[in-house]
């Protein structure tokens, strides 16, 4: 057992690390200013520049380029394709025109010569393409920033339907894959904020690349306050811009990882804080780590816990252990009195009184009628996978069997019910046992639940109830 | 009741003219005399000790949610049902549980389900429509070879062990399912659900 906590501890230790050295992460960063057919940009390839610098020190393999044609365009994002497949992780940036026809997203080539609708096909990079190919390539997460829709490109002769149509669509994003366009349906992204405005990037890229050196944000945040400072900085100027993202990705990434000593104390690893993108989420590590000792009889399995997480979840539970398996007493209830994880907790309670306190056994039981011989003795939620699990004991007091029905109504944080009405399930309780209810959740948007509980052979309090029988 | 005051009396006799008005019954929005009702669709139904209902939803509720924890619907694979064989003595209809675990694990957002054998026929009929008829846009049609092949197929069965004597009978029935790599051929993930049902003559 010990063994295996030290080479668990040292894995952890390693994990920066080692995600390092093993995650491929590439960022393809492209900007074009020069076109020929539409007119051009000042900002973009300074824009590209930039982002391309800041993600080169977070540990990127960079490819950078400016105003390329679309055979450069196909190339660049080929070998990006390729680099990043199979389990990389990889940023595309493109600063430059773009535009949106019949719901898809088209980036434009310096190159581009657009006559009629039709042509976008042939002579621009089709988003939705990329994102499919970026799905196949299995890349563990690729972020893509289109910092495009500056300006309405086509001239009005060029045809209404590419002209009328300003900005990009809703994009289709495919799992592992966030999409995130400087500016929203329909809008135009802003160069400058005035014309005296002297700053080399546009305003997206302006506020987006001190949110790359940041350490400790995860990308989503991150991307979020780029877009809050963007919309009020456009407000300012009589600008409507508002940043548009569509998050697909599961698990959290960091540009660069809290540094080891912040608030919390829950980041594991002994590495100093590598400049990575990171996949594991510390508390899933903790958690683990907490799993993996909880029911051993070792009291130096938790003072490893205590050294490694001071500060940890668990730690007082590790302590009450500790002082338990020094007093000899082996089979302390403690270790097993996991507490619920972010999503409710729920403490045990008396048996034959619930108290009606906020977050108690009652709160979240719906009995039809009081059962006399049934109760509810011990009731605890954790979220496991992202799905909220409970576990109910019900103890029968009464030495016949008893039956009983129930069932849970699953509902999210404002209290709206989440899925159908459950089927009703029947449960026999055996006189004087004690029966273990597991429960998970259908879905993950379920945060809360009431369970509702009818036994017919127990006497409601005044006129008995009805039974789902 | 020599001694009833006026008030006691009118309270009476209000009391008994609420009591009357109570015997009027509204209209309700039905028809029919009255021996057919609704129900609810979701009660224990224990008219008989045949496969019913609530062992149809007991077992798609069960699978689906052991499933949806599985680690492997990470990234929304596609997964295809293929047979469920029913071993049973009985006729169950075994479509009718992989449809509703199908329904509930669609629901809940982490897969995605590729057309099945079953309905193979009408995704041929209906893309080959569009595409050789000659009377849809070539750019609004769906394309052929667009299809995308299911990650896992769902497979599995179900038993069941029948006893009897002269006061009791006892069935006992088994669904297990299993979510087998099409590629590789492994099996990936397995559950399953045991029901027991006693009645007494």
């Amino acid at each position: 057992m010990k063994k295996a906590i030290w080479l668990l501890c040292l894995l952890f230790g390693l994990s920066h690390a080692a995600l390092a050295a093993a995650e491929k992460r590439v960022a393809l960063v492209i900007g074009n200013d020069a076109y020929q057919g539409v007119p051009k940009l000042e900002k973009a390839a300074n824009d590209a520049t930039a982002v391309g610098k800041e993600l080169g020190k977070v540990g990127f393999e960079v490819m950078s380029y400016t105003n390329l044609d679309r055979r450069g365009m196909n190339q660049a994002i080929n070998k990006f394709i390729e680099k990043i497949s199979g389990g990389g992780v990889g940023v595309l940036f493109f600063a430059g025109h773009g535009v949106q026809l019949d719901g898809r997203n088209f980036l434009l080539p310096v190159d581009i010569r657009v006559d009629k609708p039709n042509d976008l096909d042939d002579e621009a990079i089709d988003m939705l393409k990329v994102t499919e190919r970026l799905t196949d390539a299995k890349a563990k997460l690729s972020l893509l920033i289109i910092d495009a829709c500056r300006d309405n490109p086509f001239p009005k002769k060029a045809g209404r339907s590419i002209g009328g149509t300003r900005g990009l669509s809703m994009p289709q994003t495919p799992s592992g894959t966030m999409v995130v366009y400087s500016a929203g349906v329909n809008q135009q992204a802003l160069d400058k904020l005035s014309d005296g405005d002297k700053s080399p990037n546009g305003l997206f890229t302006r506020e987006f690349l001190p949110a790359i050196t940041t350490p400790g944000i995860r990308i989503d945040d991150a991307v979020k306050k780029v877009r809050s400072a963007v919309i009020q900085k456009a407000k300012g100027v009589g600008h409507d811009q508002n940043p548009a993202i569509y998050d697909q990705t599961d698990g959290d990434f960091y540009f660069v990882p809290a540094p080891l000593q912040a608030k919390g104390g829950a980041q594991p690893g002994g590495a100093p804080a590598q400049q990575i993108i990171q996949a594991v989420d510390p508390m899933a590590v903790e958690l683990s780590f907490w799993d993996s000792i909880k029911s051993s009889g070792d009291p130096s399995d938790f003072k490893a816990y205590l050294d490694k997480y001071p500060n940890g979840q668990y730690s007082a539970l590790a302590r009450n252990k500790i002082a338990a398996l020094d007093k000899g007493s082996a089979k302390g209830r403690s270790a097993d009195n996991e507490p619920a994880r972010p999503a409710v907790s729920i403490a045990s309670a008396a048996p034959s009184a619930p108290s009606s306190g906020g977050g108690s056994i009652a709160s979240k039981i719906e009995e039809m009628g009081t059962m006399t011989y049934l109760k509810i003795t011990d009731l605890r939620a954790a979220k496991r996978n992202g799905l909220l699990n409970i576990q109910a004991e019900v103890t029968n007091s009464d030495h016949k069997n008893q039956q009983l029905y129930y069932r849970v109504k699953w509902l999210d944080n404002t209290g709206f019910s989440v899925w159908e009405d459950e089927p009703w399930k029947p449960l026999v309780i055996y006189g004087k046992q004690k029966q273990l209810i597991t429960l998970v959740a259908p879905t993950p948007k379920a945060s809360d639940f009431r369970l509702v509980l009818q036994s017919p052979e127990n006497k409601a309090s005044d006129s008995g109830s009805g039974s789902p029988f | 009741m020599k001694n009833l005051s006026v008030s006691q009396t009118l309270i009476a006799l209000s009391a008994s003219t609420l009591f009357l008005g109570g015997c009027v019954s509204t209209g309700s929005p039905e028809i029919g005399s009255g021996t057919t009702k609704y129900g609810d669709a979701k009660a224990v139904e224990t008219v008989s000790n045949e496969f019913g209902s609530t062992d149809l939803q007991a077992i798609a509720e069960n699978m689906s949610r052991s499933l949806v924890q599985s680690p492997l619907l990470k990234g929304r694979p596609l997964i295809t049902v293929a047979e469920v064989k029913n071993k049973t003595s009985e006729y169950i209809d075994t479509r009718a549980i992989t449809d509703t675990i199908r329904a509930q694990l669609l629901k809940s957002g982490t897969v995605r389900f590729a057309v099945d054998t079953v309905a193979m026929q009408s995704q041929v009929d209906e893309v080959s429509r569009q595409n050789q008829s000659g009377l849809y846009r070539k750019d609004k049609a769906a394309k052929m070879g667009k299809m995308e092949g299911a990650k896992f197929r769902l497979e599995g069965n179900i038993v069941s062990i029948v006893k009897k004597n002269a006061d009791i009978k006892d069935v006992w029935y088994k669904f297990s399912l299993q979510l087998i790599d099409n590629e590789s051929g492994t099996m990936e993930w397995a559950d399953e659900k045991e029901i027991r049902k006693t009645s007494r003559r």
